[in-house]
């Protein structure tokens, strides 16, 4: 699947995927600004480890790196590198565990794997100059419902971009960044653009309930299970959403539209997850609870 | 939330621009706004999908493109929606306002979408409405269609323009895969699925064209923009 490279770049084998888990995908920034066009924004699931790990080896803002869902991921190192991971999950390296927020240098056929972990849904690895992969749309984000690449498979052969503009193998050292306490409370909402639609009583049933997120979530929306919402009366027309959106469809069971969903949208949305509490909100794995709180 | 109407300054003239010398008076146009998240306006210039909110929707799309407001990074639109979204942190404590101006000149490119008419349900379509499948081809063949907006899958056009006698309810059970290029019908809709999704329209043929381009630029990427029309034209091929 990594097969275009820009002419400029060379490249070079990092990892073979022994076992990609239940869903591991190359992820960057995603498609930030291409609603209008029907694209919604893909890309990480947690924004600010991704910024981090990026920090940690010096890749530019367009890098990729691998995104692991609940764990199971196993890579065999096919070459010398240095790599950072970061996440709820546990990374082991030959058997021992590696701690995250640390770049580690590993050597050939390293062992590294990524178990899960209930405390968080997403775990990211990064290598020194990014993931190979192909552009779509201006990103490396892959979302096989878009036609945008696959999700990654046992055998597949990642590569890394190596070369000038990227710092050269000696230049990365050991680095680490002080591992921030994870945040807890409940998840800042803004009031839907269909807020005043809802009943009071729906409404404060929205916020005073603990909700769960149930298994039937993807990264294109997080379902969440709890008392049932009374829905508007009357039909409204779709209209372009933001992403954090939490609509309220029919069966009154809300929706939390996430990074690969979609970008219209034609049922009442009772609130907005603000940019502040979205990693928090997204790597809440299935049965989490989560309570609402709203924000001014 | 903060919801206020402009009703009573879009009955001000204004003077809107001056070009070559001429002075056009235009009004404000009447929309209803609304805040969504701490960086964006959404702005509601239409009560229904209608050849009117098209032509709107062409005069705000206009607007944003010729002088967009400070700050604006994406602007999306539904039927009679736009969606403007601000930089973090730079979101107008206003919301931008737009005007009502006759374009002459509007550009709307019509696209041509040759389809072949041998869909799985054509016969369905044709039962449901009680009519020939000649005459659902002739029928779904004879509008000018209007492309208002793009979503549910990359690409994908809103339009609207489908003769109400073709209007066929969506099928019990959805399709759990529809090739990329089908045209279907789906209540009183027409659209053409840029790509493989499940889906639960009538099919009633499909073109070769290619409506979403993954792997291209993305000024070339995509088939359709907002503000198209779009013929469809019976072919073998």
């Amino acid at each position: 699947m990594m097969k275009s490279k820009p002419n400029e770049m060379t490249s070079q084998q990092v990892f073979e995927v022994i076992a990609p888990g239940l869903r591991a995908t190359l992820q960057d920034d995603g498609r930030p600004l291409l609603k209008k066009w029907g694209v919604p924004r893909s890309g990480v699931m947690d924004q600010k480890i991704y910024r981090k790990l990026c920090l940690l080896l010096d890749l530019t803002d367009d890098s990729a790196v691998v995104e692991s869902m609940f764990g199971g991921l196993e890579l065999l190192c096919l070459n010398d590198c240095w790599i950072c991971h970061a996440g709820p999950g546990v990374v082991k390296i030959n058997g021992c565990a590696s701690p995250s927020w640390r770049t580690v240098q590993l050597t050939k056929n390293d062992r590294l794997t990524i178990a899960h972990h209930p405390q968080g849904l997403w775990n990211y690895l990064a290598v020194e100059g990014g993931f190979v992969g192909e552009k779509w749309l201006g990103s490396r984000s892959v979302w096989p419902a878009g036609g945008m690449g696959k999700l990654l498979r046992a055998g597949d052969v990642l590569e890394r971009y190596t070369g000038e503009i990227y710092p050269p193998h000696s230049a990365i050292k050991a680095r680490y960044l002080e591992v921030e306490p994870r945040i807890q409370g409940p998840i800042t909402v803004w009031p839907g653009p269909q807020w005043d639609d809802f009943s009071e009583a729906s409404r404060c049933r929205f916020l005073e309930s603990t909700w769960k997120v149930s298994p039937q979530s993807s990264r294109a929306g997080y379902r969440l299970d709890g008392p049932k919402l009374d829905v508007p009366a009357g039909q409204m027309l779709s209209e372009p959403m933001l992403l954090g959106s939490i609509q309220v469809p029919p069966n009154g069971q809300p929706i939390a539209i996430l990074n690969d969903g979609p970008t219209v949208g034609g049922y009442p949305k009772i609130a907005l997850i603000t940019e502040e509490s979205l990693d928090q909100f997204r790597q809440s794995s299935p049965g989490t609870k989560i309570q609402f709180s709203l924000t001014t | 939330m903060q919801e206020f109407s402009l009703a009573i300054a879009a009955f001000l003239p204004m003077v809107f621009a001056v070009t070559n010398s001429t002075i056009i008076t235009s009004k404000l146009l009447h929309c209803r706004y609304k805040q969504y998240g701490a960086d964006a306006w959404l702005v509601e210039f239409a009560e229904q999908a209608s050849n009117e909110s098209f032509a709107v929707a062409g005069m705000i799309r206009q607007q944003l493109m010729s002088d967009p407001p400070i700050h604006l990074i994406e602007w999306t639109f539904s039927y009679t929606r736009v969606l403007l979204e601000f930089t973090k942190g730079h979101c107008p404590e206003e919301a931008p306002k737009f005007f009502h101006v006759d374009q002459p000149g509007m550009i709307s490119r019509e696209k041509i979408i040759p389809c072949r008419y041998d869909g799985p349900d054509l016969e369905r379509v044709a039962r449901h409405c009680g009519m020939p499948i000649d005459e659902v081809v002739a029928r779904h063949c004879a509008p000018l269609y209007r492309v208002h907006f793009l979503g549910f899958a990359p690409g994908f056009p809103y339009l609207s323009g489908l003769d109400p006698l073709l209007s066929t309810p969506r099928l019990d059970a959805p399709r759990s895969v529809i090739p990329g290029g089908a045209i279907g019908i789906g209540g009183a809709q027409t659209g053409i699925y840029p790509l493989p999704t499940p889906g639960g329209w009538n099919l009633i043929g499909h073109t070769t064209l290619e409506i979403f381009q993954p792997s291209a630029a993305i000024d070339s990427a995509f088939h359709f923009q907002p503000g198209d029309t779009v013929r469809f034209v019976p072919t073998d091929a």
